[in-house]
């Protein structure tokens, strides 16, 4: 089975949406901000049957409601498997990618035909720090986490490993996640970077403060791909061009840009596993900050449906 | 004629981005003979800072190095001690925890580390084949080696494999670690104890052999501090038992808190159990020596010209110690790397109209504070600049008397100005340069200012050199670069310091968890030091140093001890202990000194000078607190130091792209 990207819809006002209400479930995440409270709003008011979850990176669990807690290797078998619905709604503007990789990675295993629709709202804008020396810093991230794995994309590279990896970032504006990568690889584990640059971005402009700010860490790449930052079927394709123009190569994504971008990559893991093909994955777990955006933008809805896999 | 950068020589600075086989390439410290990791017959543990070189240091003790095929000869004896290198993946080995496999983990984790050494047993033997050994018996041996009968059971094989291939049969159950892992159910693929199996592998087969008969295998587990508390302590049991034929060393960053624990009661205890090599300590004494081969190995293997000797071998180290050579070499990289006397950048800081401008109004504001009317003419002579320098700082003295002081400096009394000229040029110098935000200070150029800066990191080090040609090469015609003439201008080097300090500021934010609170910790740090730096009457020149007064950081205030080990981990800040108390009641016990390679950005001293006391306030409001509390306590200390021109642009400015055009 592999998933497939359909349609992209996009919306200026969430009332625009029409959602089926029946045999329809949802998956919502932490809210953090006006515009993912807008969207649980609109669709909670329409969807009855909800769910909450989060996932714990320390413990490699699902959190169901705020009180189930499910191990990761058990959240298909034991949640996932047990829901009898038709229309699945993701709202991807609250949920984070670990829970957006798990909910799909699932969700792509049931046996009948779905629908699966993804909900994104753009901020409008992100809100600047005031409280650091910084002039041009966003206000995105209390802390950053580790760098865990997330199960069952495990990809082990050591000094033992045959080869070296490729590492692919999504860029977003925090220049220090992936810089955080670089400096504590110190050339161990990647071989070369393949970024992904948001192109065009959210708002006009935008791409270059993510240049600039990257400006030191790209000093020395030469390989730049770029995807709309706000176009999951589009990165799903520079990824797979990416993979198929380094063959044999370890491929490692860190998605640290979009959540689009992020979907993207979500699809790419999830249909190379199921070809039997392992791609690396590392994450960086930042707690985001409350209300680090301002306002709502355009709306996305990413049609996804699951295809039976041939293998040929 | 060669193709490539001559910069990016000096860009491949991280050890692993060179390949496993660094003889000819590692240069070995001088007093290496204390520090050999192999020749101990306990365990070691290696601490270095970032950029200290600990996985080159650790590389040159392991098989691809000591099996390189550019040695002439493989020797005998050279097989006593072999070494084997292995950094884990820390995000996957952090899957290997209580956390995740409740018990089953510690089955997993000898799994990981077992199958990963025996891997690298395989593949030390195909080197040692491939090498330049010339005992034919020895070799053939070697490609006969096969494994036992039991590893034929454990490994699930039909028939027994020569250990040459036993590799990719680690790999397969590497692999199928992984995907147990992914669905954590039922028992792991493989369940061995790895310290047991190693040890009966090494002793009924490798040990076999006549080569390796009286080898000792020494496994150097890299980015120790990466790995979890339990796992350390399991590591941490192999330690305390260590001995031939298979000894466990460990590495990892200076300051870091890893525990010590082992899986009895026992602790493993220093001098006992193992000893310490502190990498930057082994550097310390002989670092421009050390420095000098290095940046001078490099350009030789640019420009294909022959080394005077290879620096990876430990035979030739005694001619390497002799005066005439490394006062050789010294004098070569001075050449290329040149420097200007103090008298030398005063006269430059005189030629420079915009710099004399300033020195003259430093003068006339001193006079004019002193309320004396004196002519400012008096205070210049062109022919005694550097005490035209001094007057300028000494007119905003309290305790000065203009008149007496304008007697001694017609009188030129010398012994009057020499101890001031010794304490205070370079403030001095350093003033009068911060005034101007597009001059960089001559002062930061030239190779004893490069050992300055960088303090025995070897990182910081070949970033200068790095930076400075990278300037070089956009001003110059690659085609004509030579060794013997090559030399870079004071100009190029100063740009190039001022760049490489920006870059490390700017790269502090990629340091750890907590990197933009290090981040922004060395601002506000650098620029309080700036400020000082900007008094007038310099009576406290060459601030760069802090202490905490009347109360000391611990494990009660949780942020500010994290942050400040961090800031030890990262190499942003030196401890040492305060033996320079200022006052009666100055009795902090520690000092805390920003790393030179911060001072050229800040535009001020890299010598162990002066320090300021801090009460806890305002450590607090460096270090913690948001950027109105700080900017407060910047005003206070701007208004307290009479600065006239305090940075006007209070934010700094994280846009290296415009900073360096």
């Amino acid at each position: 089975m592999s998933l497939e990207i359909t349609h992209i819809y996009s919306y200026s006002q969430l009332d625009e949406i029409s959602i089926e209400n029946k045999n329809a479930i949802l998956f919502y995440g932490e809210s953090l901000d006006n515009r993912s409270d807008e969207v649980f709003s609109y669709y909670s008011n329409i969807i009855s049957n909800k769910y909450k979850i989060t996932y714990d990176e320390n413990k490699f669990e699902l959190i169901i409601n705020g009180d189930t807690k499910i191990r990761h290797h058990l959240f298909g078998e034991n949640f996932i498997e047990t829901l009898s619905f038709q229309n699945y709604y993701i709202d991807a503007t609250s949920l984070g990618f670990a829970e957006i990789l798990l909910i799909l990675h699932n969700l792509n295993k049931l046996k009948s035909l779905r629908s699966i629709k993804i909900v994104y709202a753009e901020p409008k804008k992100y809100k600047k720090d005031k409280s650091t020396p910084f002039k041009d810093d966003f206000d995105l991230t209390k802390v950053l986490g580790n760098f865990n794995k997330i199960p069952p994309y495990l990809l082990p590279i050591d000094s033992n490993s045959p080869s070296k990896a490729i590492l692919i970032p999504c860029l977003g504006f925090e220049n220090n996640r992936l810089g955080r990568i670089m400096e504590s690889d110190d050339g161990a584990r990647y071989e070369k970077y393949i970024p992904i640059l948001g192109l065009p971005a959210f708002n006009p402009s935008w791409e270059n403060i993510s240049l600039r700010r990257h400006h030191q860490e790209l000093k020395n790449i030469t390989d730049i791909k770029f995807s709309p930052a706000n176009n999951p079927y589009e990165t799903y394709q520079v990824l797979d061009d990416i993979y198929k123009n380094n063959f044999r190569k370890t491929l490692v994504l860190a998605p640290i840009g979009t959540k689009p971008h992020g979907i993207g990559a979500i699809i790419f893991l999830i249909n190379k596993d199921e070809e039997g093909i392992k791609i690396g994955l590392t994450y960086d777990f930042p707690k985001k900050k409350e209300n680090r955006t301002d306002g709502i933008g355009k709306i996305y809805e990413y049609t996804c449906k699951i295809i039976k896999y041939e293998r040929g | 004629m060669n193709h490539t950068k001559l910069s990016t020589i000096f860009a491949k600075n991280r050890a692993e981005e060179l390949p496993d086989d660094i003889w000819n390439k590692y240069v070995l410290p001088l007093n290496y003979e204390d520090a050999n990791l192999l020749s101990f017959s306990k365990s070691t543990v290696v601490k270095g800072g970032r950029g200290s070189g600990k996985t080159m240091f650790l590389k040159y003790h392991c098989y691809p190095t000591i099996f390189s095929k550019n040695k002439q000869e493989l020797l005998e004896n050279e097989l006593n001690n072999i070494g084997i290198y292995w950094r884990p993946d820390t995000d996957f080995s952090n899957m290997i925890t209580k956390n995740y496999l409740d018990e089953n983990w510690k089955v997993a984790f000898n799994a990981y580390i077992g199958l990963s050494i025996f891997s690298e047993f395989s593949k030390l033997i195909t080197n040692f084949i491939a090498s330049n050994y010339k005992n034919e018996n020895h070799i053939n041996s070697a490609k006969e080696l096969i494994i036992p009968d039991d590893f034929k059971e454990l490994f699930g094989l039909k028939d027994r494999i020569r250990i040459t291939d036993f590799d990719t049969i680690c790999q397969k159950y590497r692999s199928q670690l992984n995907d147990w892992l992914n669905y954590p159910e039922g028992k792991p693929p493989i369940i061995f104890g790895a310290n047991q199996k190693l040890l009966y592998f090494i002793n009924t087969v490798i040990r076999v052999i006549e080569p390796f008969e009286n080898t000792t295998f020494h496994i150097f587990i890299d980015e120790f501090e990466n790995l979890a508390k339990e796992q350390q302590i399991l590591i941490n049991s192999w330690i305390k038992h260590s001995q031939s034929p298979l000894i466990f060393h460990i590495a990892y960053k200076k300051h870091y808190k890893v525990t010590s624990d082992t899986l009895s009661n026992e602790q493993i205890v220093d001098v006992n159990d193992y000893r310490i090599i502190d990498l930057e300590k082994l550097y310390e004494d002989n670092f421009e020596i050390l420095a000098s081969e290095i940046i001078l190995s490099k350009l030789n293997s640019y420009f294909k010209e022959e080394p005077i000797y290879n620096l990876s071998d430990i035979k030739l180290i005694e001619k390497r110690r002799k005066k005439l050579y490394q006062d050789d070499i010294k004098n070569r990289v001075k050449k290329i790397f040149p420097s200007l006397s103090r008298v030398e950048i005063v006269i430059e800081l005189f030629k420079d109209k915009a710099l004399y401008n300033k020195l003259e109004k430093l003068i006339k504001d001193g006079l004019n504070y002193q309320k004396s009317k004196l002519d400012y003419k008096l205070f210049i002579d062109l022919d005694r600049k550097e005490e035209s320098l001094i007057n300028a700082i000494l007119l905003h003295r309290d305790k000065i008397n203009p008149n007496e002081l304008l007697k001694n400096f017609e009188e030129k009394n010398i012994s009057y100005y020499k101890d001031l000229i010794n304490n205070n040029l370079v403030g001095s110098i350093l003033l009068i340069y911060t005034s101007y935000q597009n001059k960089t200070c001559p002062y930061y150029a030239g190779f004893e200012r490069f050992i300055m800066l960088s303090q025995a990191n070897i990182r910081h080090l070949l970033e200068l050199c790095h930076q400075s040609i990278i300037e070089y090469e956009k001003r110059n015609n690659k085609e004509f670069f030579r060794i013997k003439n090559f030399s870079i201008p004071i100009e190029i080097q100063t740009k190039a310091v001022r760049n490489t300090s920006k870059t490390q500021i700017d790269k502090i934010a990629n340091l750890g968890k907590y990197g933009k609170d290090l981040q922004k910790i060395v601002i506000r740090l650098g620029k309080i030091f700036n400020l000082s730096q900007k008094r007038d009457s310099q009576s406290m020149a060459e601030v760069n140093q802090f202490t905490l007064k009347s109360y000391e950081i611990n494990s009660s205030d949780e942020d500010g001890e994290k942050l400040i080990n961090e800031c030890k981990v990262w190499g942003i800040l030196q401890e040492e202990n305060n033996n320079k108390q200022t006052t009666d009641k100055d009795n902090a016990r520690y000092l805390y000194i920003l790393h030179p390679i911060f001072a050229p950005y800040f535009g001020i001293s890299d010598r162990k000078k002066r320090k300021i006391d801090l009460s806890y306030e305002e450590f607090k409001n460096i270090f913690i607190n948001r950027e109105e509390e700080y900017q407060k306590l910047y005003d206070k200390y701007s208004n307290r130091w009479s600065i006239s021109n305090p940075s006007k642009d209070s934010i700094y400015n994280t846009n290296s792209l415009l900073d360096f055009i």
